[in-house]
């Protein structure tokens, strides 16, 4: 081993989000860290800045002060590219960004919900939303060109049309969708309504994917960026081992699982009502319309 | 075939075409564009904001007649704190704009008043801005381009951009000009011309022969704009207005006749131009 050291930049939303400060569980980012270090044979050290819910914007306002300041051509980035209709609408706020958060309402004044649902009922569109992500991608491609950093990985959490990708070279764009290719899979009934009959709130799954699929997640992200080829997201990972009862077996729950968040949910699973997203009370669609 | 190389205008009012389509006053992008013979491509608007003018390059980038390295590039860059709020209404992103709900519904309006109240703010904008930026210079980079000449319009921080080797800067801001241009300091032009800045693109033609001789030096010569000196201070007078011959020598006579036809202070018709 020797004294050099690299660093990993991991920026996303839930699905890159670390653990708890308590919880020891080695997820995806962790795991790919320790596999850069063991193939590289040098120390790297795993800077998450994830944050749950966030939007592109922020996650850009974080990546824009790391290449500025940090960032060196020995580093890696991997990027949990969010939905682009998430808005950073507060400042205070940048995890309040989706409408389809349930209680959205109870967390901002009356005046700045209102703000927000006119946003997203009349200026907010599509087409705006695909502006400002090639703006995006072509700030980090410019910043990676100059400063000769190594491609970024990116990976779409959600379906997006991001029309420009294939013209930024700079750019290792991942084949496949988180949401769609690997967490909805891991289901053995792919219909079932989730919230309801599994999580009864938070999703129990540490970045909504069993842990079996981050070791394979983490596999495919090692590979990637050692030799700058494509990850493939959309097959090679786990399917429908999660049960009908997957949470009543303990050794499942133990294994694949974000045990706390599993027993939270089930201690409170007596008071759970569904409760319909803020956005569907109010019955706004997001991003579904250029007007 | 060779196409003849443009000159492609993007910006705001600081750049637009005159209003009336058969007014031939050499303003300052059509003398630039005469002087260094190239074919002049107007595609600035009034009243838009960066991300539309963005979209202007980015279609340019991509379209049939795309830009190529003949092309010569001009962007006013108007302030950060616009935004395209209404897709087929690009000129209607300032907040200053007088009448708002002229122009859109009311739920619309109550969405930019909600908007520009709770949830724009500098660092979104300047974030925001930033990546245009990069993109830009992204392109220019991949396209092998020569630099654009970015005409700041207004006094809006650009931050590291400043330092992108891509992007030729000019020093000073185009507003600064204008404001000089009044002789009585504090003068606001929208309480002199009641309404409409009655300058082609809010500078008197005097100085547009100082600034389209400073961005020719640029073409041709490498030599930095400098927005900060050289412009012609203190020529509008409290009663210029009133004053036919200076009128006609420094204004646009059609926006004069307009201003002394408005009994009151208020906006006239916006006009919308073509775009890429």
């Amino acid at each position: 081993m020797t004294n050099k050291h690299s660093t990993l930049y991991v920026i996303g939303d839930s699905f890159s989000v670390p653990p708890k400060a308590e919880d020891t569980t080695l997820t995806w980012p962790q795991q790919v860290a320790s596999g850069l270090k063991e193939q590289l044979g040098h120390t790297v050290i795993l800077e998450n800045i994830s944050l749950m819910g966030s939007a592109q914007d922020y996650c850009w306002d974080v990546l824009q002060q790391l290449l500025e300041y940090r960032i060196k051509q020995d580093d890696h980035i991997i990027i949990a590219l969010t939905h682009p209709s998430r808005f950073w609408y507060l400042d205070r706020m940048p995890e309040m960004t989706n409408s389809n958060i349930i209680d959205l309402d109870s967390y901002v004044t009356k005046d700045e919900a209102n703000a927000i649902e006119y946003y997203i009922r009349y200026i907010q569109r599509p087409r705006l939303d695909l502006i400002h992500i090639n703006n995006r991608m072509g700030y980090l491609a410019y910043q990676v060109l100059k400063k000769k950093l190594n491609r970024p990985v990116i990976m779409k959490c959600f379906g997006q049309d991001v029309d420009q990708a294939d013209e930024w070279a700079e750019i290792n764009w991942a084949k496949g969708v988180l949401m769609d290719d690997v967490q909805q899979w891991e289901f053995e009934n792919a219909d079932a309504d989730r919230d309801a009959k599994f999580w009864y709130g938070l999703d129990g799954r540490y970045n909504h994917m069993c842990l079996s699929n981050h070791k394979i997640l983490a596999d495919k992200l090692i590979h990637s960026l050692l030799t700058d080829t494509t990850p493939d997201l959309t097959e090679g990972f786990v399917k429908g081992l999660i049960k009908h009862n997957a949470l009543k077996d303990d050794d499942f729950v133990s294994k694949e699982l974000d045990v706390a968040t599993v027993q939270s949910n089930l201690e409170h699973r007596d008071r759970y009502k569904p409760i319909l997203p803020w956005a569907k009370r109010r019955k706004i669609h997001t991003g579904q319309v250029d007007k | 075939m060779t196409a003849t190389p443009r000159l492609i205008m993007i910006g705001d009012s600081f750049s637009v075409e005159p209003m009336e389509s058969t007014d031939t006053t050499m303003t300052w992008p059509r003398q630039v564009a005469a002087d260094l013979g190239l074919k002049f491509m107007p595609l600035s608007q009034h009243g838009v904001s960066q991300d539309w003018c963005f979209h202007q390059l980015r279609t340019g980038f991509h379209a049939i007649d795309q830009i190529t390295a003949e092309d010569r590039i001009v962007i006013c860059l108007t302030h950060s704190n616009r935004y395209w709020f209404v897709q087929d209404e690009p000129n209607l992103s300032n907040m200053h704009i007088i009448g708002m709900e002229q122009y859109v519904s009311k739920e619309k309006n109550k969405a930019i008043q909600g908007f520009m109240q709770h949830i724009q703010r500098p660092q979104l904008d300047t974030l925001h801005m930033m990546m245009r930026l990069g993109w830009l210079t992204s392109y220019v980079t991949r396209l092998g381009l020569p630099n654009p000449l970015i005409l700041r319009c207004f006094d809006i921080d650009i931050s590291e951009a400043k330092h992108y080797q891509e992007i030729s800067w000019a020093t000073g801001t185009l507003f600064d000009i204008q404001s000089q241009e009044f002789a009585e300091t504090g003068t606001q032009s929208d309480q002199y011309f009641r309404g409409v800045d009655c300058r082609y693109n809010h500078i008197t033609l005097s100085n547009h022969g100082i600034l389209a001789k400073k961005i020719v030096d640029f073409f041709q010569h490498n030599l930095t704009v400098d927005l900060t000196q050289g412009f012609i201070q203190g020529l509008i007078l409290k009663d210029s207005w009133k004053d036919t011959d200076f009128c006609a020598r420094e204004f646009d006579q059609y926006r004069i006749t307009d201003m002394h036809a408005r009994p009151v202070w208020s906006m006239s018709k916006i006009m919308k131009r073509p775009s890429w």
